[in-house]
């Protein structure tokens, strides 16, 4: 009698301490592998990050060799349209393709129309204008623009 | 039990013990590392991960006044090898062949280069083009890297090289505008420290710094590379034809003082230097600037000038020319050895009387004779910003040996030393209604957004309006005479000029049967654009200015007044289609 008035008190401290649930409880190997995985995920995410970093630093540096090749073979290329452009080349060409010869006599042809303006560099060598779209910032751009933070 | 207690707690006690004996030992290799010796590690280790690249800044062009390149500067790459890298001799023999297949060098010329060399890279090729840096990159060895650099070029050649300048192998100039602007057009050099890896590459998201280089300015000249190139072709044709040692021509603009056209001879070629050839370092300099010259009659303009501004004779006034005029003991001939009888100021120079020139000066006394002198720029430097201008040598009566026969042969242009910049700047006064301008050959600095113009400057007025159109007209006849006997018009247009044939001077007296022809003149004579100096050195032909210079001064300005777009006088012109 006596035994079976102090169990129930017991019993009742326990199911209060413990809730009683209902499914499955978890075990200690399914905690750990929970909390590895986590730790796993949350060490993965800087390596990632890291990762796209270094590919973008990369990306970004051969976009720079790249940009540089191609200032450097525009400049050669600049160079190149003076030197066809030079007095000597120009000469060589009137005499020697176009059979051309110098005026032996100069007759003055009064013209009355405005001379064209001079141009250093022939207009079909210069590069086309064209216009840049304007570039408007992505939503979390703007965002971050108002962010005291630039 | 509390003896086999005592003694476990012993030994654990030593184990402790010497633990923490060890642990102290690494807390103080780990202080010396980290505290004591910190700078040191942190050095070698920066040393061996960090490196640090010159970006060099692209040298500014040197445009003409249409902005045609004259010299202009293109990409160009250095190939460094780190010795380190290639390691072992035989390893290195294999690179340096391959290396050397693209870069047409020998291998034993590349692996001198490492051997000769203390530093960890070498530079085993210089100035490669762009084509030829993409194979040395694709050949992909280890240890050997592109450094940009530049290279200058020359677009019309060979074209004002004494004036342009060249550089050296550190694209720092070393003569002519090159090194006078050398600040300018070199910008600021920029610099690049970063992280690198065991093969010398870049290492991505690691530590970088990057200060930018900045260009360097454009140089825009007065010069007109057609005007130019028309001037050194008819030097080097006239040069050649009279056999002459050498010569200059310079074209102004009155107007302004801007220099249109430079060159003399003799030269260097600046698209193949060879800075290593010491007899060829006295070519380098500007002789337009640096070379002094008696300039002969050419000098009676300025003794006339003077005269008439004064008032002592106006062009009808007359004297007797016996053919001989005596100073200090000294008789002074005419180039003919003739006597003329009486004679126009005007007669003495289109006859160019050298006693009629030191009557003059006798008139206008050495005070007054002088002072013109000085005010026509002469015995002082132009102003023009070339180095190694010379002043030129004016001696006057403050000298201790000067005498009255100084002057009088100062004024037919014999015993005074000009240079060819300052005869013409002179004459340039005498065009410009007495105005003696600046001269100068930069017309403006232009980097980036902003543009440093250069005005022009009226140094002073040496003589009246008036003065200078009477001598313009008496000069006008000079030309008249000369081409009645030499082709030297100008058809359609007026020209008023000067020849002249002067002794050259050597120490203790004058070089035999040598002389300098020259001639100089401005056109359209009643509202000149453009002023003219020719002159020959030691023609071996016939030594006469009008002769020699003339005839290429009309040549030159019948092809340059219609490109300047002057047009002639009404009677030389067609109207609408001459065919019809």
């Amino acid at each position: 009698m006596t035994t079976r008035v102090h169990a129930q008190p017991a019993a009742m401290a326990r199911e209060r301490a413990v809730p009683r649930k209902e499914g499955r409880q978890l075990s200690l190997p399914s905690l750990v592998t929970i909390c590895l995985v986590v730790i796993g995920l949350a060490g993965l995410l800087p390596l990632i990050q890291s990762s796209n970093a270094t590919s973008t630093s990369s990306s970004v540096l051969q976009l720079e060799r790249a940009r540089n090749d191609w200032q450097a073979r525009v400049q050669e290329l600049q160079a190149d349209i003076a030197t066809l452009g030079s007095l000597d080349r120009i000469e060589r060409e009137a005499r020697g393709r176009l059979g051309m010869v110098s005026p032996s006599e100069t007759i003055y042809v009064l013209v009355d129309e405005p001379a064209p303006e001079t141009q250093p560099v022939p207009l079909r060598f210069l590069p086309s204008k064209t216009e840049q779209p304007r570039h408007e910032d992505s939503w979390w751009e703007s965002l971050l623009g108002k962010l005291p933070l630039r | 039990m509390s003896r086999i207690g005592s003694g476990i707690a012993r030994r654990l006690a030593i184990v402790v013990a010497v633990l923490a004996v060890a642990v102290l030992g690494l807390v103080f290799r780990l202080v010396d590392l980290q505290l004591l010796h910190h700078q040191q590690y942190r050095e070698q280790a920066q040393e061996e991960h960090l490196s640090r690249l010159d970006i060099m800044p692209r040298r500014g062009a040197i445009l003409d006044r249409n902005g045609y390149p004259l010299a202009a500067s293109v990409d160009a790459y250095d190939v460094l090898v780190d010795k380190h890298i290639w390691g072992s001799p035989d390893k290195a023999h294999q690179s340096a062949e391959t290396l050397a297949d693209v870069l047409i060098r020998p291998t034993d010329d590349i692996l001198a280069d490492l051997d000769g060399s203390i530093s960890r890279e070498v530079v085993v090729a210089r100035g490669l083009d762009y084509q030829a840096s993409v194979a040395v990159e694709d050949l992909g060895l280890p240890g050997v890297r592109l450094i940009r650099s530049s290279r200058r070029v020359y677009p019309e050649g060979n074209m004002a090289p004494a004036l342009l300048g060249f550089l050296g192998r550190d694209n720092l100039g070393l003569a002519g505008l090159e090194a006078d602007y050398d600040s300018e057009l070199g910008g600021a050099a920029g610099a690049l420290v970063y992280e690198r890896d065991g093969k010398g590459d870049p290492i991505p998201v690691a530590h970088a710094k990057q200060v930018a280089a900045e260009p360097g300015a454009d140089i825009i000249l007065t010069i007109d590379r057609y005007m130019q190139h028309l001037v050194e072709r008819e030097l080097d044709d006239t040069i050649k034809k009279h056999k002459a040692s050498g010569g200059t021509i310079i074209i102004m603009d009155p107007r302004t003082g801007a220099i249109l056209a430079m060159a003399s001879r003799p030269s260097f070629d600046v698209t193949h230097l060879d800075l290593s050839d010491e007899g060829k370092t006295d070519l380098y300099r500007n002789r337009a600037v640096t070379d002094l010259y008696e300039p002969g009659s050419v000098f009676k303009t300025i003794t006339m000038s003077a005269a008439l501004n004064e008032g002592v004779v106006s062009p009808e006034s007359t004297y007797v020319d016996e053919g001989v005029f005596r100073a200090s003991g000294w008789t002074i001939t005419n180039w003919d050895l003739g006597a003329h009888g009486v004679q126009t100021a005007t007669q003495i120079l289109t006859k160019s009387l050298n006693t009629g020139a030191a009557w003059l000066s006798q008139l206008l006394g050495p005070e007054p004779f002088y002072d013109y002198v000085q005010r026509f720029g002469f015995g002082q430097s132009t102003g023009v910003g070339l180095s190694g201008e010379a002043p030129g040598q004016v001696r006057t009566p403050a000298d201790e040996d000067w005498s009255e026969v100084d002057m009088a042969t100062n004024s037919f242009g014999q015993g005074i030393n000009v240079t060819p910049l300052q005869m013409i700047t002179a004459i340039s006064a005498i065009a410009n209604d007495g105005r003696l301008m600046r001269p100068y050959v930069v017309r403006e600095v232009h980097r980036g957004d902003e543009s440093e113009m250069t005005e022009p400057v009226i140094v002073r007025q040496v003589i009246t309006p008036d003065t200078a159109n009477t001598l313009t007209d008496m000069m006008e006849s000079v030309v008249d005479g000369i081409t009645a006997i030499y082709a030297i018009s100008v058809p359609g247009y007026r020209v008023a000029g000067k020849t002249g044939t002067a002794s050259i001077s050597v120490p203790g007296g004058y070089k035999p049967d040598s002389y300098i022809a020259s001639f100089t003149g401005f056109v359209p004579s009643d509202d000149p654009v453009l002023a003219m100096l020719v002159k020959i050195d030691e023609p071996k032909d016939v030594p006469w200015g009008s002769a020699v210079c003339a005839p290429v001064f009309a040549r030159l300005a019948s092809t340059i007044l219609p490109y300047l777009k002057v047009a002639p006088e009404a009677p030389a012109l067609v109207q609408g289609n001459p065919s019809q």
